[in-house]
C-alpha cells in the first residue's frame, strides 16, 4: 500500500526546536543573568553545583567575593569563600542594604573552573556554535553546488578530474582532514568556518552531479537545449531549480555534522580559544573534573545534543517526503 | 571478477596517489605552512637556512612534491620530533591497538545495527519502529567523546564497573594470556561499547530504510504468496538483497570509525594512532602528524578497496558488469 507523503510532523518539531535555540542565541545577552567571560569572583564562585544560591560581598577596595552560608553579625560578616571560611569588617562591606540583606545570585545550571555561570556560557556558546555550523554548512554548498554542476554539465575529462579529486577528499576522515590544517593555526571564529566549511562540500558535489545528470536527461531539458541554450546555462537556469529541495536537506544534516566536529576540535582544544566559550571548549574544560563537577561537562552536551537533533529533525522530515516510501507512518 | 577486481586495484592506487597531491598541497597551502614551523625564532638566519636545507625545503615546489612522493612510497616518513624515533615505527606500534579498537566497533556497529534496522523494517509505522527511530536520530546527534565521558562518568566513576582508561592494568605484564586477555578485554568494553553504539545509529537508520524498500518488491510478494515463512522472508530473501548497499556502507564506516576513534582515544587514554595523533598536535610534531594523517587515508582507501572486493563477492550484478 502507498504510504502518503509524510514528514511534517518532523519538520514542525525540527522547526520550532530550531526557532526556540535561534532566539535564545541571538538574545543571549539579554537572556544571560551572567557575563560569559568575566567571573564575580572566581575563587568563591568556583564549581557552585546547579541550582546554588551565594551572596556577593562587594567592598569599599573594588572587591567582590562570592559566600555561602553567610551570617551578618554587628561588626564582622562571616561565610564560606570556595572552601575557606572568611571573615570581613562589616563596614568595609559597601552592597549591605539599610535592612542588612545581601545581595544574591542565582546558578540555574551551576559555575564552571573559573567560576564562571553555565547557563550564561551556554547562552553565549550558542551563538558561536549556530553562526559556525550554518556558516561552514553554507560555505560548504557553495562549494558544492559550484563543483557538482560544473562536473556533471560538462562531463569528460572535467567531470573525471573533479569526481576523482572529490574520492580524495573523501579519503580522509574529516576529523583528520581538519586536524591536519588547524593544527598549524590559531583557530578563530573565521578560520574555524573556512576549514570546516571547505572540508565538506564533497557528498554535495556528488549529490549535485547525480542530481544534474538525472534532470539532464529528461524532457524539458532536451527542449531547452534544442533552444539553443548553452550547457552551463541550462545547469543554473533549469537543473538548480530542481535540486534545491536535496540541497536544503543535506545542508541541513551537515549543520549537525559541522557543530559535531567544531564540538570535537574544540574538545581536543584546537578549536574556538578560551575566553570565548564554545559548547565544545566547555567540555574540554570541565572534563578534567568531571568525577566531581558533572554539571560543568554534562550540561554544555545536552545542548550540543539537543541542537544537532532539531537539525536533524528537519532533515528526516524533508527527506521523508521525498521519499514517502520508506517514510512509514 | 578479475577484470572487474583490477579496474578497483587500478582506481585504489589512482587514489592512493591523489590523496597523497592532496595532503601535500594542503600542508603547503596552509597558513601555518611547514616552513614557518623551522622560522624558530631563536634560531639565527643562518640556522634557519640550514633547516631548511635539511629539510628540503629551499628547494622549487615540484622537486619537493616529487620527494614526497618518493620518501611516502618508500616508507621514509622522517621523524618524529617529540619521540625522536622513525615516524613509520611509532605509527607501526600503536596501529594495532587502533585496529582492535575499530574492528571490535564494527562488530558492535553492526551487530547492533542489523537488530535494529530489521525490527524497524518488519513492521513499518509501528510503536517499535518510532522508537527506534528516535533513538537512532538521538544517538547520531549525540558527539562521540560526549557519549564517552558520559559512559566514564556513570559507569566508571559513579558505578566502579569499568576502569577509567588505559588498555592493561598495572601488573598486567605478569598475568597468564587467559588473565591479559580479560583484563584486556574489560578496559576495552567502554571505548568500543561508545564507538559502535555511536556508529550503529547510521546502519539502524540505513538497514530499515533498504530492507523496507526490498521487502516492497514483487519478488517478495511471490515468496510470501509461496507460503515461505514471514522468518525467512526477511532473513534470507530481504537481507540477501540488501547486502550490497549494507556492504557499500561498511567502506563508508571506515573514515567515520576512525574519526570516532581519535575522539574516543584520547577520552580513554587507549594507546592508539588517534591519542598519537593528538599527542602529536599538542607537541606540533609535525612529521608524526603528517604521518598519521597520511596512514588514515590509505586505510580508508583500502578499506574501500575491500568493501569493493565483498561487494563483488554478494553482488553477481556487480562482478559480471
Amino acid at each position: 500500500m502507498p504510504r502518503p507523503a509524510s514528514g511534517g510532523g518532523l519538520i514542525g518539531a525540527g522547526a520550532a526546536l530550531l526557532i526556540v535555540m535561534g532566539v535564545a542565541a541571538a538574545a543571549a545577552p539579554l537572556l544571560a543573568p551572567h557575563s560569559p567571560v568575566d567571573p564575580i569572583d572566581s575563587l568563591g564562585g568556583r564549581y557552585l553545583p546547579p541550582g546554588a544560591r551565594a551572596g556577593e560581598l562587594r567592598f569599599d577596595s573594588g572587591r567582590r567575593w562570592l559566600v555561602t552560608e553567610v551570617e551578618i553579625g554587628s561588626s564582622l560578616v562571616t561565610g564560606k569563600r570556595g572552601n575557606q571560611r572568611v571573615e570581613a569588617e562589616r563596614s568595609t562591606v559597601v552592597n549591605l542594604g539599610t535592612d542588612g540583606r545581601l545581595e544574591t545570585h542565582f546558578f540555574l545550571l551551576g559555575t564552571d573552573r573559573l567560576g564562571r555561570d553555565c547557563w550564561s556560557r551556554i547562552l553565549h556558546a550558542g551563538r558561536i556554535s549556530l553562526l559556525v555550523g550554518v556558516a561552514a554548512a553554507a560555505l560548504s554548498a557553495l562549494l558544492g553546488l559550484a563543483v557538482g554542476t560544473v562536473a556533471g554539465a560538462t562531463g569528460g575529462w572535467i567531470d573525471t578530474l573533479l569526481m576523482r579529486i572529490t574520492d580524495a577528499f573523501l579519503a580522509f576522515p574529516r576529523l583528520f582532514l581538519v586536524l591536519a590544517v588547524t593544527a598549524f593555526l590559531d583557530a578563530g571564529v573565521v578560520a574555524v568556518i573556512l576549514v570546516l566549511g571547505s572540508t565538506g562540500w564533497m557528498s554535495v558535489s556528488r549529490l549535485i552531479r547525480a542530481e544534474v545528470l538525472r534532470l539532464s536527461r529528461q524532457d524539458f531539458v532536451a527542449a531547452a537545449r534544442s533552444g539553443g541554450s548553452g550547457e552551463l546555462a541550462i545547469a543554473f537556469r533549469h537543473l538548480m531549480r530542481n535540486a534545491v529541495t536535496p540541497l536544503i536537506t543535506s545542508t541541513a544534516l551537515r549543520v549537525g555534522n559541522v557543530i559535531l566536529i567544531e564540538a570535537s576540535l574544540s574538545y581536543l582544544g584546537l578549536g574556538i580559544k578560551p575566553p570565548t566559550a564554545t559548547w565544545g571548549n566547555m567540555i574540554y574544560d570541565g572534563w578534567t573534573d568531571l568525577s566531581t563537577a558533572w554539571w560543568a561537562s554534562v550540561f554544555p552536551g545536552v545542548a550540543i545534543v539537543t541542537t544537532v537533533i532539531a537539525f536533524n529533525l528537519l532533515a528526516d522530515g524533508l527527506r521523508d517526503r521525498r521519499q514517502p516510501r520508506s517514510a512509514g507512518g | 571478477m578479475i577484470g572487474y577486481l583490477a579496474r578497483r586495484a587500478a582506481t585504489a592506487l589512482a587514489l592512493v596517489f591523489l590523496v597523497l597531491t592532496v595532503l601535500f598541497f594542503l600542508v603547503r597551502l596552509a597558513p601555518g605552512r611547514p616552513a614557518a614551523f623551522y622560522d624558530n625564532q631563536l634560531a639565527t638566519a643562518d640556522e634557519q637556512e640550514n633547516l631548511r636545507r635539511a629539510f628540503g625545503l629551499d628547494q622549487p615546489i615540484p622537486i619537493q612534491y616529487l620527494h614526497w612522493l618518493e620518501s611516502t612510497v618508500t616508507g621514509n616518513w622522517g621523524v618524529s620530533f617529540s619521540k625522536h624515533r622513525p615516524v613509520i615505527h611509532v605509527l607501526a606500534e600503536s596501529l594495532p591497538q587502533t585496529l582492535l579498537l575499530a574492528t571490535t566497533a564494527l562488530f558492535l556497529q553492526y551487530l547492533l545495527g542489523l537488530v535494529l534496522g530489521i525490527t524497524s523494517a518488519r513492521r513499518l509505522g509501528s510503536l517499535g519502529d518510532h522508537l527506534i527511530r528516535l533513538l537512532s536520530l538521538i544517538v547520531y546527534s549525540i558527539p562521540s567523546f560526549w557519549l564517552g565521558l558520559m559512559a566514564l562518568l556513570l559507569l566508571s566513576y559513579r558505578l566502579p564497573f569499568f576502569p577509567g582508561g588505559g588498555m592493561n592494568s598495572v601488573g598486567a605484564a605478569t598475568m597468564s594470556p587467559w588473565g591479559y586477555a580479560l583484563d584486556l578485554a574489560h578496559h576495552l568494553a567502554l571505548p568500543a561499547g561508545v564507538l559502535g553504539i555511536a556508529a550503529a545509529a547510521g546502519v539502524a537508520r540505513h538497514v530499515r530504510n533498504d530492507l523496507a524498500d526490498v521487502l516492497q518488491e514483487d519478488y517478495i510478494r511471490t515468496a510470501r504468496a509461496k507460503g515461505v515463512s514471514e522468518h525467512a522472508v526477511v532473513w534470507v530473501h530481504g537481507l540477501k538483497n540488501a547486502a550490497a548497499s549494507l556492504t557499500q556502507l561498511a567502506g563508508l564506516a571506515l573514515p567515520f570509525l576512525l574519526s570516532g576513534a581519535l575522539v574516543i582515544e584520547v577520552v580513554f587514554s587507549w594507546p592508539g594512532m588517534g591519542r598519537l595523533t593528538f599527542d602529536a598536535i599538542t607537541a606540533r610534531d609535525y612529521p608524526l602528524i603528517l604521518g598519521a594523517t597520511t596512514l588514515t587515508a590509505l586505510l580508508v582507501v583500502g578499506g574501500s578497496f575491500l568493501a569493493d572486493v565483498l561487494l563483488a563477492v554478494v553482488d553477481p550484478r556487480v562482478r559480471d558488469a
